[in-house]
This record gives C-alpha cells, structure tokens and sequence, in this order.
C-alpha cells in the first residue's frame, strides 16, 4: 500500500475496494498507532499522513440506534451507531436477529455487494 | 484572549424585517416570496431599495444563489456573502454584516431567505439529487432518512444516558402549538395535545410526525445597518453573534448528548456583554423536539440532561417562566428547510412590541439561536432595544 502511504491513492476508494472484495480494513496512523474513520488522507488523531490499512477488529458496542418504518419508496430499517473497540463510530445497521439495546455487544462484517459494513448480534 | 473587536458590540442594528408567504404561498417560487420580504423589509427599514449595497442569503439547492437573487431585485451589491451552514446561516451571517459595515465595505445589508417546498421541491424531494452531487458514502448505504433519522440518534441516546421520555419531547411540541396558537401568521394552529404527539405516526423512532418541524413555504429578510445611522424609530441592535462547528455527519459528533450551541451562545453573550439572567426570550432552531433540550441544556438555562424536565409543566409555553419560540417555531409556525431566520424575524417584532396576542411583557434582550445541518453547525446571536 505504498501508494496509500504516499497519498496518491484514494483512502475511500481503497475501502470500498476491500469491502467488495469481502475485507474489512481500517487505516492505522503510523505515527500515533491509533484507527482512524472514516478514511481520509491525514490522522484524525496526530494528523500525520504516514498510515497503513489493516484489519479491522469486528467487536463493538451499539450507541444508538433508531428505525424507519416501511414507506412506499423505501423498506423498513434500522439505522444504527456502532462504537468499535478500535475506538472510532461507524452508521450501520443491525443485521438478523437480535435486539436493538444500547450498549449491547456487535459484531461487524462486511457486506460486499453493496460495499458497507453491517453487523451482527455478537455470538454469545 | 482578546478575540473580538469590541467596536463591534452594537456596531449593527436591525432596522427592518419582513416575511412573506408563510405556511402556503400560494404557488409563488422562492424567488417571488423572497422578493416580497426583501421588498417589504427595506420599506420597513426607511430605505429604498437603491440604498442596498450588500446582499447576504443561502440556498439549499441554487449554487449561485445570490446572483440569482440579486438580478430578480435588480439590486447591484458591492458586498455579497453566502455562508452556507444549513440552517443556522442566517444568525451566522450576521457576524460577517457586523465586521463587512464597521470595515466599511457596504452600508445597508440585506439577510433575506425565501423557499417554496410546498410546490415540490421540498428537502426529500429534491435529496436524491443532492446525494448525487454531494455524497456521504459512509452513512447512504444505510439509508437514513434524514434528517429526521440523524435527530433521532440524538435523541435516543439522550433517553438512555438522562431517562429523558417521549412526553418530555412532546411538550416541546405543545409549546410550541401554544405559542403558534397566539400567532395569525403560524401555519399550524389547531390545538395539539401530548397525546396527539405521542401517537402520530413514526418517522424515525422515536421521533413522530409531531416531534418534527413543518414543510411550509416561507421568506423572511432584515436590514441590517451602521447602528448610528440607524433611521428608523426602533432599531435593534446586534450586540454578539458568535459560530462553532462540529461535524457533519451524525456519525461523526463526538457526543450525540452535547452540541457546540453552548460554545456560540457562550461566547455571543460574553462579546454582547449579558448574562444569561438578562435574557428576556429565546428562539431556538426547533428542527426536532430533542433540539430545544439540547441547546438549553448546552446554554446553561438547565444543568446537561435535565433539559427534559426543564421544558414540562408549561416553562416555555406562554406564561411560563421562559418564553421560547414565541411564534410557535419550526414546528408550528414555519420551516422551509433553513429555519433561522424566522427567529431572527420574531425577535426583532417582539423587541419593537409588535407581537400582540403573543407579545412578551418588557422585552428587552433576545437570544437568536441557528442549528445547522444534524446538530452539526451552530450559530448564535444577542438582539437587544438598548445599547449602553
């Protein structure tokens, strides 16, 4: 990822990329060696610029959450705030069963079609 | 620090204002009634429309809005500015009319805002055509329906970190009802019970129908001009506006409990030299009923988390102890999209007492306050009918 390291690749569309090749990655400052998101092209923390993508870790802790109910334009869905254990936010929704109860454990994973990350209730 | 001229506490004054095509226009396009408000509010102000030398508006949809502007009124501006902020803009742009005057870049500003969704091109209608042109790929994919989604967040967590209920939240509503109830201009005026709110239909949980501001067409316009050369009988004056940014994706607030509106009321009141006990009424931008909680909260008009408490038992209703939206608000009275100058309008008619029914007993200071975007941007202003 060098060329991402030198800032001539595009941090968005390297993770869309990944997501729709089923990986779920996240930027990590070299300089600070905390997670950053959403991608862009400085740290959000040191704002160096010196950053490597790796893994994402999947746990997190919902912060929020509300549903929409079913409309002629669109289906009904839950929209939710999901805080990683990385220590960033990420909008997503909640995917299969389970209750939607702040502060309850998720996990994420990647949703290749439509290039977003969802996520679960976290296996007990 | 010293981070502010002083020579511009008061250097401004309002001296005219104006709304046109409240609630329903009739057909008549953001053009039209924001013509009509213009034309209404330079009359108002004592001047003629060739006196105005500065133009300040924003657009949620035309990107070169002031232009268009300023041809319909054939007016030829030699200071222009179009701060977009959402709709917390037009408080905003009143710090920029107060620096643009004193430099003496122009003499007689005009804030004006005008939109007719009501025909259509309503903020939903139009939102696929904005995702296009300006894309938040992190929060799309989940299809938020927003604004009212991105409130809801908010409000949610704000019920689970401080117990705040849904019949706190609907008494921001009721108040509201009650204040537009006193007001001939508001659109909604039928009476609107905690009941009424609770069990209206669901638009992003928890919020109903009724915990959400207004569609409606509306315009409304200031003059704002050098307070000494203030030519009409009641000028109002600007003593302390103040901005402050945060996010702008709700994804993206660092606490969904906590808004910058304490830092711009904050530091609005220290340049307009008042605490907060000198307030005499409050227009807060009421996108949502979390709003007003929220920003009295951040204010310091409540402890943070109590706003809920605060705002039962008719405090903010009229009669009660604090009057807040005394024209009944973004929802009851008016929202065409970018709700604040309309609380900009009221103040001004309450501290000139023309507000009859509705009218505050000795109004003396007003705070203005501007939300912008999803909580993301806040602006606030000190309006006053006295200088020291």
């Amino acid at each position: 990822m060098n060329d991402a390291r030198r800032g001539t690749a595009s941090p968005e569309a390297y993770f869309a990329e990944a997501l729709r090749a089923g990986r779920l990655e996240i930027q990590v400052c070299r300089s600070c060696a905390r997670a950053f998101f959403f991608p862009r092209t400085h740290c959000t923390h040191c704002r160096s610029q010196d950053y490597a993508w790796r893994p994402m870790r999947a746990g997190a802790t919902l912060y929020s959450y509300s549903e929409i109910p079913a409309t002629p334009q669109a289906p009904a869905r839950n929209v939710i705030l999901a805080d990683m254990d990385e220590g960033f936010r990420m909008m997503s929704t909640l995917v299969g069963a389970g209750e939607l109860r702040i502060g309850s454990r998720l996990t994420a994973r990647p949703d290749p079609q439509r290039a977003r990350v969802v996520f679960e209730q976290e296996a007990p | 620090m010293m981070d502010w001229n002083r020579d511009l506490r008061g250097a401004i004054a309002i001296t005219g204002c104006a709304t046109a095509g409240i609630g329903d226009a009739g057909g008549l396009n953001d053009l039209e009634i924001a013509s009509l408000a213009v034309h209404e509010a330079v009359r108002d102000a004592g001047l003629r429309m060739e006196d105005i030398d500065g133009l300040m508006s924003a657009s949620l949809s035309s990107s070169m809005w002031l232009n268009k502007l300023a041809e319909y009124l054939g007016v030829f501006p030699r200071f222009m500015d179009s701060t977009q902020i959402g709709g917390a803009s037009f408080v905003g742009h009143l710090l920029m009319a107060a620096a643009a005057i004193q430099a003496g870049l122009c003499r007689n500003i005009v804030i004006a805002y005008g939109a007719a969704p009501r025909g259509g091109n309503g903020v939903s209608a139009t939102s696929g055509a904005r995702a296009r042109l300006d894309p938040f790929p992190y929060e799309e994919p989940f299809q938020p329906f927003n604004p009212p989604t991105s409130y809801a967040l908010a409000t949610r967590r704000h019920m689970h970190e401080y117990g705040t209920t849904r019949q706190q939240l609907a008494e921001v509503a009721v108040a509201a009802r009650a204040w537009a109830r006193l007001n001939p201009e508001a659109y909604k005026r039928e009476p609107l019970s905690i009941d009424d709110v609770l069990s209206a239909r669901m638009i992003s949980s928890p919020l109903t129908a009724r915990d959400c501001c207004l569609v409606t067409d509306g315009a409304g316009a200031v003059v704002v001009t050098a307070a000494e050369r203030a030519a009409t009988a009641r000028p109002v004056y600007v003593l302390g506006t103040a901005m402050a940014h945060s996010h702008r994706q709700i994804s993206c607030m660092a606490d969904l409990t906590r808004t910058v509106a304490g830092q711009s009321a904050g530091q609005a009141r220290e340049r307009a030299g008042v605490s907060l006990a000198d307030i005499d009424l409050v227009q807060l931008y009421d996108a949502f009923t979390i709003n007003p909680i929220l920003f009295l909260e951040d204010m310091g008009f409540c402890r943070k988390g109590e706003g809920g408490a605060f705002v039962s038992g008719g405090r903010i209703a009229p009669g009660g102890e604090l009057p807040v939206n005394t024209n009944g608000g973004g929802l009851s009275c008016v929202h065409p999209g970018m709700y604040s100058m309309f609380g900009l309008v009221e103040a001004v008619r309450q501290l000139r007492g023309e507000c009859g029914e509705r009218q505050v007993k000795q109004a003396r200071t007003a705070l203005v306050h501007g939300n912008g975007g999803v909580l993301s941007a806040q602006a606030t202003t000190v309006l006053a009918n006295w200088i020291d």
